[in-house]
């Protein structure tokens, strides 16, 4: 097929070149006669069926080309006044109409050229003539061929300098009757042929659709065509023929050729009728795109140049002009899809974000009137994957980006309505992306009100929806981690306000439900622990922070307690020895007690909730951790705390973890502090505890576990020993490690064996330094055996 | 293109769409030439033709906007695809000139300098800076344009008896930059 | 005729004694005209018109100087006549003056005559045809006993017409019910030679797949009567007048110069003898190569050489007379004239082939002899109730028809 148009091609290109070389010649001869009828040869091969629209071109800029050297041939003999008008009958001798009518234009050009006064009637007599082919292809390039002709020589006047040589209005008819003329034509070929051919022959119209719009392009570079010219005769002559083709292929691409070639000012003043236009467009045409590329122009013409007086007055209402004619055609065509619907409004948010970046009230108004669009249409859920939800998206996701900054966005009093219209996926794309761009941009949110807002927003992440979702549990901790984070950024300088936010913000946590608010609590309470601290750095100016951090921590209290009811003892455990540690250094008004209580209930949920003894091992751990750091106490809060701790850790399950336990409640007797911030350093208590440890440890069946709890045994020894527990001696350390050297070798030789003889020797290794060195800090190693 | 032809200068923006030519008589050692400059629209969608103009040119003009790297950073394509459409015969030494227009604009982007290598390091190719608002530069890139075309043309023409055409097409930007009024 | 005249006198073996030369007035500022000779070859003569008189001189020159010629008397003659090729032994001669330039007597040395033919009457334009010629000329003869010395010399006569004063357009509406209708227009009924046929074809109703319109010039020259009447249909000339397939509402102009082509004025019954019609045949082709043809008679005349430079009725020189006025047709989309409305459409069963029809195949009869419906009321017509003039019915399953033109 593509062989084929090529061979087709050469040949007829063969020809053409063979005809003008003998043209040429017979020009320079002078014989014009000869010259003419080989033109007409040449011609002919421009009647052809055969050739495709693309081949057609080339054949017919292969012979423009050639007609170009007649043209200015005759030009040099015409312009000293040889009479044109004998040569204007004679090349209507010619028998064929194709070959007749491009000869014709070519001389009438000469005519005009020559005789300006004739100007006006040879134009309307080159388009009249050309009625004479309708075959579409043919007639496409012939009037084309007309077009480019005529470019330079149209009148561009308005008051006629001669009144037969026209002015501005005579160009606009010709250009406007010749355009009728094309497009009936391109329009034609729609309908001729067989049905199953459609697809080629849509195909070769939009490759056509070139010739149609040249008409617009030199409608435009008429450069006495003014903007009222413009309105009354050139816009409404092409639309009033656009719209009656009804056809939607040139409906679409000739609107869009009229944004394309005139000018933004313009547009700007004739948008009411052509947004009228399209609302009468044949339902195939995509009317969506044409007002999209209208609007994008605009909106991009009125940002580079604001400076200009006259444009901003058009400028400050093109979005009320839009807006209204928008609808309007989407009250027309009952046929549009909603994701034109959609997309359409999208383009009224970009228009008013680039027109007018601070008119919030513009979007928020496109964001009504999408809201309302689709309670008109019913559509209560849009599904992620259609393509409503993603114009939606995009309609939504453009104030987000644009403004960069969700506090804007919480303007918008439109937003949060309109995203309920999303199915949960959609909603929840919404809500990850406006919360990420608070993250990147790290926005806070500053009052409770935006809080609330923004929140309410966000509620598909915050808590379960009507609709059930299976959701990757990957997935699920990643988005609340997110939100998380988000929390952070719920933040006001103002402590009080702050204290409101927490509030309100954990008022909307709690509905989350258990799975979520291990996410979401945590960092409530860590906020307000913040906001403790910051009210005891400002408690000179504010009388009131004492009772103020009572109340929060009241509130870290509660929102812990409902963690613990969640089930997530472990988490509350560390959240209420946070909070011991907190009011430790806040002390405010009765702190011991609220200490008491918080310590208290860490351990109340190790004895009640903490079932595995490893767990239980490390809530020990913890704990202790934090009463040695705690000096808040009095001896009449602490003892209880400390006996207990030393009798849970004795009542471990596993001997290991007893051995380990005691150990580490050693620490407490000798780091442990009083009110006054004193170390109890009391020796004995802590020997007590290792010897139950070497006790405890001798009761181990496992010889590997024994010897490994003998080497760590020895180092709480040693660390005591060098901390100056006169009650620990040589002697201890010696027999420890005198029984390890004895166990060791008869372990088996695993990996294990091997990392407790690496821990020994490391012990070794340290007490040997110790014992070397001569600058002993007091602690001597005499009599130390290694 | 208007402000060398007509001596016209536009500030409204009109697309090109499709292709469309001018033409101007030029005087080149001392010989009256007829220069065919074709305007063509840089963005492809609006060559539902194809490129048929582009066969038989002498010289092709690349016209960027030193105002938008977009348009410069286009060079190469426009370069290879009018090599890969007109394929003239011997595409290594086709005579190339690139513009870089609207030097009156204050929001320049590409530096001379970048400009300058770009066309060294592509066979030399002819540089000028021109204002076609202004009418910077613009008639001597014209005259450049005319000898390169005119070599060219004479050593493929077959009919030398005939006054002398050359064929010229300019690239223009593609969408997004606004209008090369050349 | 010269040449063949001195073949018969050398034939026969008498040399000629002396040359007879007929010098017409006014040869250097009187026009030629051409003509076709009966084998098809152009001749060009002295052109006179209608009323002109025809002087000039006739020199004899003897042979042998010093010789006699002895005559009978010498005359000459002017002589219209018409002669048909199938009768060639009868010359029709409807013109013959004689005028006597000497008596019988002795001429001694070369002689000039004058002579003068006052104001006569040419009533008919010189023509050669297929089947018949008419020719004027002037006949010298040298009256002898045994063979006369005769000379003739050819002029070309032309009949001027002053404007005629009834003018109508043609404008008529043709079609094949329910499949095509159009309605043409011609600007005048009457054209002379040099004049330009301006028109054009709406159409009304398109249903068949139309290539290309055109339209011819037949000539129809008529000879003899009764039952030896000859009809000789010659095409002029085919002009394609459009490309491709129309649609409904449009409208396709016409424009045909006839100064180019070979032409005369339309003759009816010269002398009882023949007539000499033109016809404008606007034949449209569909994609199967059928043909669809209508006739309309148009007179053709010839206008006054002189009227016709002085440009009596262009008003500039310059201001070309052969545009198409800009009234054009339907513009853009609008509708198109609709004449009468809608043809009402009618099942070929309950109308019998003749409602509308008006259209003819290629395959019908010649050309009808009509050239009645001119009227320009008539596409008023409300269309089935009052049929339009006749046509010859095509048939569904009718061949696509043999091009008679060709």
């Amino acid at each position: 097929m593509v062989e084929q148009q090529e061979k087709l091609l050469q040949e007829a290109l063969g020809i053409v070149r063979e005809q003008a070389l003998g043209m040429k010649l017979n020009l320079d001869k002078g014989k014009l006669m000869d010259a003419l009828k080989q033109a007409s040869v040449m011609l002919s091969e421009l009647r052809t069926s055969l050739l495709s629209p693309k081949s057609y071109y080339e054949l017919y800029m292969a012979i423009s080309d050639e007609l170009r050297h007649l043209e200015l041939y005759l030009f040099d003999e015409y312009k000293k006044g040889r009479k044109v008008a004998d040569l204007y009958e004679v090349v209507q001798y010619f028998g064929n109409i194709v070959p007749r009518l491009y000869l014709l234009i070519t001389v009438g050009l000469i005519y005009m050229k020559t005789n300006p006064s004739l100007k006006q009637a040879l134009l309307r007599d080159l388009v009249e003539m050309c009625r004479g082919v309708q075959h579409p292809l043919r007639g496409l390039f012939l009037r084309n061929y007309l077009l480019q002709c005529v470019r330079n020589i149209l009148p561009d006047v308005i008051e006629p300098t001669e009144p037969s040589e026209g002015t501005v209005k005579d160009s606009i008819d010709f250009i406007l009757m010749n355009f009728a003329e094309m497009n009936k034509l391109w329009v034609r070929m729609q309908h001729q042929g067989h049905s199953r051919d459609k697809e080629k022959r849509e195909k070769e119209r939009e490759e056509l659709r070139l010739l149609v719009g040249t008409n617009l392009v030199r409608l435009s570079q008429l450069e006495s065509i003014n903007l009222d010219k413009y309105c009354k005769l050139v816009l409404p002559g092409i639309l009033e023929q656009v719209v009656s083709c009804k056809d939607a292929i040139a409906q679409e691409y000739l609107m869009e050729c009229i944004i394309q070639v005139f000018p933004d000012e313009f547009h700007l003043t004739t948008l009411n009728p052509f947004l009228k236009s399209c609302a009468e467009l044949q339902t195939g045409v995509n009317v969506k795109n044409v007002v999209i590329s209208l609007v994008d122009r605009l909106a991009s013409y009125s940002q580079n140049c604001h400076q200009d007086e006259t444009s901003t007055q058009e400028i400050s209402q093109l979005f009320d002009i839009f807006s209204d004619q928008v609808s309007s055609i989407i009250q027309c065509r009952t046929d549009m899809p909603p994701e034109d619907i959609v997309s359409l409004q999208v383009s009224l948010v970009n228009l008013a974000l680039k027109c007018y970046p601070e008119r919030v009230d513009y979007v928020d108004k496109v964001l009504l009137t999408t809201s309302l669009i689709f309670e008109r249409l019913q559509l209560t859920c849009v599904e992620h994957t259609s393509a409503v939800s993603r114009q939606l998206n995009r309609l939504l996701s453009i104030p987000v980006q644009q403004y960069n900054n969700i506090l804007t966005v919480l303007k918008l009093t439109q937003f949060t309505p309109l995203l309920s219209v999303f199915d949960l996926t959609g909603r929840k794309a919404m809500a990850t992306s406006v919360v990420n761009n608070a993250l990147a941009n790290n926005t806070m949110v500053p009052t409770p009100d935006q809080v609330e807002t923004i929140l309410g927003m966000i509620s598909a992440l915050i808590c379960d929806q009507e609709e059930q979702q299976e959701q990757d549990p990957e997935d699920f901790a990643e988005e609340q981690g997110l939100l998380g984070r988000f929390i952070h950024h719920l933040k006001s300088e103002v402590p009080d306000e702050q204290f409101l936010i927490l509030v309100g913000a954990r008022k909307h946590f709690m509905t989350g439900g258990d799975k979520r608010i291990r996410y979401t609590l945590p960092p409530i309470v860590f906020q307000a622990y913040q906001l403790a601290f910051k009210y005891s750095q400002i408690r000179d100016q504010d009388d009131m922070w004492d009772k103020k951090c009572g109340k929060i921590l009241q509130f870290c209290h509660q929102t812990i307690m409902a963690l613990v009811k969640a089930e997530y003892a472990d988490l509350a455990l560390r959240l209420f020895l946070h909070g011991t540690l907190a009011i430790g250094q806040i002390r405010f008004t009765n702190y011991e007690t609220i200490a008491y209580e918080f310590l208290s209930q860490a351990f109340t949920l190790y004895e009640d909730e903490i079932c595995d003894s490893k767990s239980q091992l490390g809530a020990i751990t913890l704990i202790v951790g934090t009463f040695e750091r705690l000096a808040c106490f009095s001896e009449e809060n602490s003892e209880p705390v400390m006996t207990q701790c030393a009798l849970a850790a004795s009542k471990l399950l596993k001997k290991p973890d007893q051995c380990r336990g005691v150990c580490v409640c050693a620490h407490l007797f000798w780091s442990g502090k009083s009110q006054a911030g004193q170390e109890l350093k009391d020796g004995k208590r802590v020997l007590d505890c290792l010897k139950k440890g070497v006790r405890i440890a001798h009761q181990c069946m496992d010889p590997s576990v024994q010897t490994q709890l003998f080497v760590e045994l020895l180092n709480h020894y040693v660390y005591f020993y060098e901390k100056g527990n006169a009650l620990i001696t040589v002697s201890m350390l010696n027999q420890l490690i005198s029984k390890i050297r004895e166990e060791l070798p008869n372990l088996d030789s695993t990996e294990e064996t091997e990392q407790i003889g690496k821990h020994l020797s490391n012990t070794i290794e340290h007490l040997r330094n110790r014992s070397e060195s001569t600058e002993a800090d007091g602690v001597s190693y005499d009599g130390l055996t290694l | 293109m208007n402000q060398y032809v007509n001596k016209k200068f536009s500030n409204q923006y009109k697309a090109t769409i499709g292709a469309d030519f001018l033409t101007k008589e030029v005087v080149v050692d001392d010989r009256i030439v007829t220069m065919q400059i074709w305007d063509t629209a840089g963005q492809e969608r609006f060559q539902s033709l194809g490129v048929a103009f582009y066969r038989g040119a002498d010289c092709c003009v690349l016209v960027f906007d030193v105002s938008a790297p977009n348009t410069f950073k286009s060079l190469d394509s426009w370069r290879d695809e009018f090599l890969i459409q007109a394929s003239p015969r011997d595409p290594e030494n086709f005579p190339f000139v690139v513009l870089g227009n609207k030097l009156d604009l204050d929001t320049r982007a590409v530096s001379s300098k970048r400009a300058q290598q770009w066309c060294q390091s592509n066979n030399n190719i002819p540089y000028y800076e021109t204002s076609a608002k202004e009418a910077i530069n613009v008639e001597q890139a014209f005259q450049t344009i005319a000898k390169n075309a005119l070599a060219q043309e004479s050593d493929t023409s077959l009919y030398n008896d005939f006054p002398d055409q050359i064929k010229l097409t300019g690239d223009q930007k593609p969408a997004g930059g606004d209008q090369c009024a050349c | 005729m010269e040449y063949g005249l001195n073949a018969f006198q050398s034939f026969f073996g008498f040399g000629q004694s002396a040359d007879i030369e007929i010098v017409l007035d006014g040869t250097e500022n009187r026009p030629l005209a051409e003509i076709k000779t009966e084998d098809g070859k152009k001749e060009r003569h002295l052109l006179y018109y209608d009323g002109e008189s025809v002087a000039g001189k006739v020199n004899i020159k003897l042979k042998k100087t010093g010789s006699k010629l002895e005559h009978q008397g010498i005359k000459i003659e002017f002589i219209g006549q018409i002669e048909l090729y199938y009768d060639r032994g009868n010359h029709h001669e409807f013109t013959s003056l004689v005028k006597e330039l000497a008596r019988p007597g002795e001429l001694i040395q070369n002689t000039i005559y004058n002579f003068d033919f006052q104001n006569v009457e040419k009533p008919f334009e010189s023509y050669t045809g297929c089947n018949v010629r008419l020719r004027y000329l002037l006949r010298v003869t040298v009256v002898r006993r045994l063979s006369d010395i005769v000379k003739e010399q050819d002029i070309v006569v032309h009949t001027l017409s002053s404007y005629p004063e009834m003018n109508s357009s043609i404008k008529m509406e043709v079609g094949i019910e329910d499949c095509l209708h159009i309605e043409f227009e011609y600007n005048k009924s009457k054209y002379h030679l040099k004049d330009v046929i301006v028109g054009k074809i709406y159409f009304l109703l398109v249903r068949i797949k139309l290539k290309h319109m055109e339209i011819a010039i037949i000539k129809r020259e008529t000879t003899g009567s009764g039952p030896n009447t000859f009809v000789e249909n010659d095409t002029i000339v085919k002009y394609e007048i459009m490309d491709g397939a129309p649609v409904r509402g449009e409208s396709i102009p016409i424009r045909v110069f006839l100064g180019c082509y070979d032409l005369t004025p339309t003759m009816k019954d010269i002398n009882k003898k023949f007539s000499v019609k033109y016809f404008l045949n606007l034949v449209l082709m569909d994609e199967e190569d059928r043909r669809y043809f209508k006739q309309q008679e148009i007179t053709l005349w010839r206008k006054g050489e002189k009227s016709y430079k002085g440009g009596g009725q262009s008003a500039s020189p310059h201001q070309p007379t052969h545009l198409v006025a800009g009234e054009g047709g339907p513009k853009g989309t609008e509708s198109p004239r609709t004449i009468g409305g809608e043809p009402t459409l009618h099942s070929p069963s309950d109308l019998p082939s003749s409602a509308f029809e008006d259209l003819q195949r290629e395959d019908s009869s010649p050309v009808q002899q009509d050239t009645s419906p001119t009227s320009p009321d008539a596409p008023e017509t409300v269309l089935g109730n009052d049929p339009p003039p006749p046509l010859i019915p095509e048939t569904k399953n009718q061949i696509p028809v043999v091009d008679s033109e060709e």
